[in-house]
């Protein structure tokens, strides 16, 4: 204990725990009380000058908890070669995570038993936390044969890139160092003599960036020789990516650039100072202007809109832009006015094309004046005065460097040619597009020209329009042909019905004993059945139309929609007229006839391949069926056939009789 | 107050410049497997965004970012300096993004085109280009087109060579092959086409000659068609009295 040593220096006895010396000498009864101790003191001889106070430490703290313990730990340093073994204090029971635990070797705790005698086993000591901070540099390795095929520099001999790699890694690539210690010397061969030592090259001088550019190219290469690029990970790509965009001319411009601002006098120091104030006043300037634009702006905006829907194109933010714009130019030219005659026609003469500017600001000033403002006028004055400021180019310039002046209105950004032709091929409806699709492929162009260039895209967009007329023609014609044929099949009809007479009279032995009310019984009845058979025939049509889809190409895909249409507007004419379906088929078979033949045509129209023969030979065959078909109609060969006839025939009459 | 210096546009002007943007892919010898390519690997390929006939288009073109198929290390490559493109190794086809940055003059955004890559010969003859390992090139022409440019960037569109000065350091020796025709900042095509150039006037001249035929080819279809639609009319019409006469 303190206490006890301090006791021991100034000889006082140690045993007793407090010596009982009075701490004050009660004066009682030495004299009148109420005195001060000092004063009695001086009246009374013989008291103790002072009193004697016993030396008193302070208590130690009662901490509420118990002290934290450190202790001395070891730790080990992977970055030292020998193993030392050092300690440090750290607190007891945390947890050491700087590193792998390395474990010491008898040898290494022989060597640090001078520091602890008390360690016996080799146990696991850490590793410091910091020897992670202790980073080597990869070194590049090659071969002769690998230097020889990929990694040879310029102006760089095996030797001396050796001796730069060996530098590198030796002060880990801290280029400062390595370009003070480079000290590279040619091995002088042992065979030279003494004239040939004149003309040995002097060693280079190299810069920093000298060495950094070759160590960094010949590590790239190294890098993708022994890993190629594709199998890198990420860090290693952007590793790798770094060193081959080192850039050692630019480097030293940066350098440079840098002694420049470090070496400038003070004069020039101060003009920049003194610019970038400048600089700042007119930014703040520059607020109070926009805040002043903005009030007007509101101005504008609160005006009445009493004035029509001329404000219309103020409200917007382009607008009110392109207001201020104007008011802007309008300014400019007042001031030019002021100016004089002079400089007007100096301007005028000068610029050719912005012709009659003035003009056009004078009506622009009216129009602003009446504040009925066409948005048009003043996006051409716009347009006339951004085109004044820049450089005007010839015509074979403006060939040259592609420029041109489009009539439609443009939107800035950025577009591909080809966009446009995407963009032409598209029609409203999908089936549209399809059908020009599949016309640009009859005429052999394909979906992705070669070479998209202006002209060409005009072209393309022509024929394109070309391709919609011709599609709108064809639907128009295919309309007429369905009217074409509904009033055929009427006329038909009317013929069928005199003939079908004649049937009657010449086959309708059996059947003429009937009367009146029978047929129509049977005409109910036989009704139903028709209409079966009426079935069974569209089924008929629609297995043909199926066949000469399959025949046909996409592009006459419309038709034989139409067809199926005109079969349905057919059968529904028919049931109109509450005819027979008996003289359906020989209807069916004129209209396919009819249609056949256009569909020839058109084919022939189309291309001139074999293909239309194969047509034809199919129509040959459907022609012959429906022969057959129609030889069925006008002498239906089963009685029953007969008998519907007569039975339509005379619901005909009945109809008529009606009428 | 004008616009601030940098994004006020040239108005009504368009420029456009051509450019090239394709693939080239060689198939691999197994006899003779260069180092370094995976063992499934079959082809050898590049996909490039070039200027036609090597003209240098890095005044306009920033950098270009190819984004590759996610199996490739790496997928996305950026490459900031002409040639901009990208060599790899790969046995599938497959849709190469290709974005394009502009030089910050342009103050445009990045656009993006799609290129779908091509190892296999395709088109006629693709059986006896397989058999001789021939070199596959897809590419395809293509003009950029900037409406109204800020005014800066129309300045460099519409400027002749470049300012000494602004060439960017020296990189190395294989760059000056490819750009050659650096004083060049024209959209002009060169007049014939050669060994390595398929673009030019010429091409263009029986583009449009194709186009013209096939226009005239429709015009004709369309005067036989319009005959045919009044001969129907006429028809119609006729068959429309008939049947008005024969009607009760």
């Amino acid at each position: 204990m303190m206490g006890s040593d301090a006791r021991d220096v100034m000889g006082l006895p140690s045993a007793a725990p407090k010596p009982a010396t009075p701490k004050v000498q009660k004066p009682k009864g030495r004299g009148p009380t109420g005195m001060i101790r000092e004063v009695l003191d001086l009246k009374y001889e013989g008291a103790p000058p002072i009193s004697i106070v016993a030396p008193k430490f302070k208590d130690k703290p009662k901490l509420p908890f118990k002290p934290r313990q450190w202790e001395e730990t070891p730790f080990a340093n992977s970055a030292r070669k020998d193993g030392l073994i050092l300690r440090h204090w750290r607190r007891k029971g945390d947890v050491v995570n700087g590193g792998a635990a390395m474990p010491v070797t008898p040898a290494d705790s022989n060597a640090a038993s001078e520091m602890e005698t008390d360690e016996k086993a080799p146990i696991a000591v850490p590793d410091a936390p910091w020897a992670k901070y202790n980073v080597k540099v990869e070194r590049p390795q090659y071969t002769d044969e690998q230097y020889e095929t990929h990694l040879k520099g310029e102006g760089w001999s095996k030797e001396e890139t050796d001796y730069l790699v060996d530098l590198a890694t030796e002060f880990d690539l801290r280029w400062i160092v390595i370009s003070d210690r480079y000290d590279y010397k040619p091995p002088i061969q042992p065979n030279i003599s003494e004239d040939s030592m004149a003309i040995t090259p002097h060693p280079k001088t190299r810069t920093l960036e000298d060495l950094k550019t070759r160590y960094y190219d010949l590590a790239a290469k190294t890098m993708v020789l022994h890993n190629p690029l594709s199998s890198m990970s990420a860090a290693e790509f952007s590793a790798h990516e770094k060193m081959t965009k080192f850039d050692g001319a630019q480097e030293t411009k940066r350098k440079k650039y840098v002694e420049l601002l470090f070496a400038r006098p003070k004069e020039e120091k101060e003009e920049e100072e003194y610019y970038l104030r400048e600089l700042s006043r007119i930014v703040a300037n520059q607020e109070k202007l926009s805040q002043d634009r903005k009030a007007l702006y509101e101005r504008l905006d609160a005006a009445p809109s009493s004035t029509r829907d001329s404000m219309a194109m103020y409200t917007t933010s382009q607008g009110l832009t392109q207001l201020m714009q104007t008011l802007f130019t309008q300014n400019k030219n007042k001031e030019l006015e002021r100016k004089g005659e002079k400089r007007r026609s100096l301007l005028e003469s000068g610029e050719g094309s912005s012709h009659n500017q003035y003009g056009l600001d004078r009506s622009q000033r009216q129009s602003l004046s009446g504040v009925g403002g066409n948005a048009r006028l003043s996006t051409s004055a716009d347009l006339h005065s951004a085109g004044g400021a820049r450089r005007p180019l010839t015509q074979q310039e403006e060939r040259k460097y592609g420029v041109s002046h489009p009539t439609e209105r443009l939107t800035g950004g950025i577009q591909f040619r080809h966009e446009r032709i995407t963009k032409a091929g598209q029609a409203k409806s999908a089936v549209q597009t399809s059908r020009i699709g599949a016309a640009l492929t009859e005429l052999k162009i394909p979906p992705r020209l070669i070479m998209p260039t202006a002209r060409v895209v005009t072209e393309y967009e022509r024929l394109i329009e070309g391709i919609k007329g011709l599609l709108e023609v064809r639907k128009v014609s295919e309309k007429l042909d369905g009217e074409i044929r509904v009033l055929l099949a009427q006329k038909e009809l009317m013929e069928k019905k005199e003939r079908g007479e004649d049937i009657k009279e010449e086959e309708g032995t059996g059947e003429e004993t009937r009367n009146q009310e029978d047929e129509e019984e049977e005409a109910e009845k036989e009704g139903t059945q028709n209409d079966e058979s009426k079935v069974e025939e569209d089924n008929e049509d629609d297995n043909e139309d199926d066949d000469e889809d399959r025949e046909e190409k996409d592009e006459e895909r419309e038709e034989s929609d139409d067809e199926a249409n005109q079969n349905d507007s057919d059968n529904n004419a028919s049931e109109e007229d509450a005819d027979g379906e008996v003289d359906e088929s020989a209807m069916a078979a004129e209209m396919q006839e009819l249609q056949e033949d256009e569909e020839g045509e058109a084919q022939e129209q189309m291309d001139g391949d074999g293909e239309d023969e194969d047509m034809e030979d199919a129509n040959g065959e459907r022609a012959n069926e429906n022969d057959e078909a129609s030889s069925r109609g006008s002498a239906p060969p089963t009685a029953k056939r007969s008998a519907s006839v007569v039975s339509h025939v005379s619901n005909r009459s009945l109809k008529r009789q009606k009428r | 107050m004008p616009a601030p210096t940098g994004t006020k546009r040239v108005k009504g002007v368009q420029v456009y410049r051509p450019f090239i943007y394709g693939s080239i892919a060689k198939p691999v010898d197994p006899d003779n497997r260069p180092a370094g390519i995976t063992a499934e690997h079959t082809h050898l390929w590049s996909v490039y965004v070039r200027g036609v006939d090597g003209e240098d288009i890095s005044y306009w073109l920033k950098k270009v970012q190819f984004k590759l198929h996610e199996t490739y290390a790496n997928s996305s490559r950026m490459i900031e300096s002409p040639p901009f493109e990208v060599t790899e190794s790969g046995w599938g086809e497959f849709e190469v993004q290709l974005k394009l940055y502009f030089v910050p003059e342009a103050n445009e955004k990045a656009q993006t085109l799609w290129h779908a890559l091509k190892l296999h010969p395709y088109g006629p003859d693709a059986e006896g280009q397989k058999e001789r390992r021939e070199t596959i090139v897809s590419q395809n022409y293509e003009e950029i087109i900037f409406n109204e440019p800020v005014e800066g960037f129309y300045d460099i569109l519409t400027s002749g060579p470049p300012q000494p000065g602004r060439g960017k350091g020296s990189k190395g020796s294989k760059q000056a092959s490819t750009m050659k025709k650096q004083g060049e900042r024209s959209a002009e095509i060169p007049q014939d086409t050669s060994r390595e150039n398929a673009y030019s006037v010429k091409t263009e001249e029986t583009e449009l000659l194709r186009l013209r035929e096939a226009s005239k080819a429709v015009e004709a279809l369309i005067r036989q068609e319009k005959g045919a639609l009044k001969e129907k009319e006429e028809k119609l019409a006729t068959l429309k009295r008939e049947a008005e006469a024969s009607q009760p």
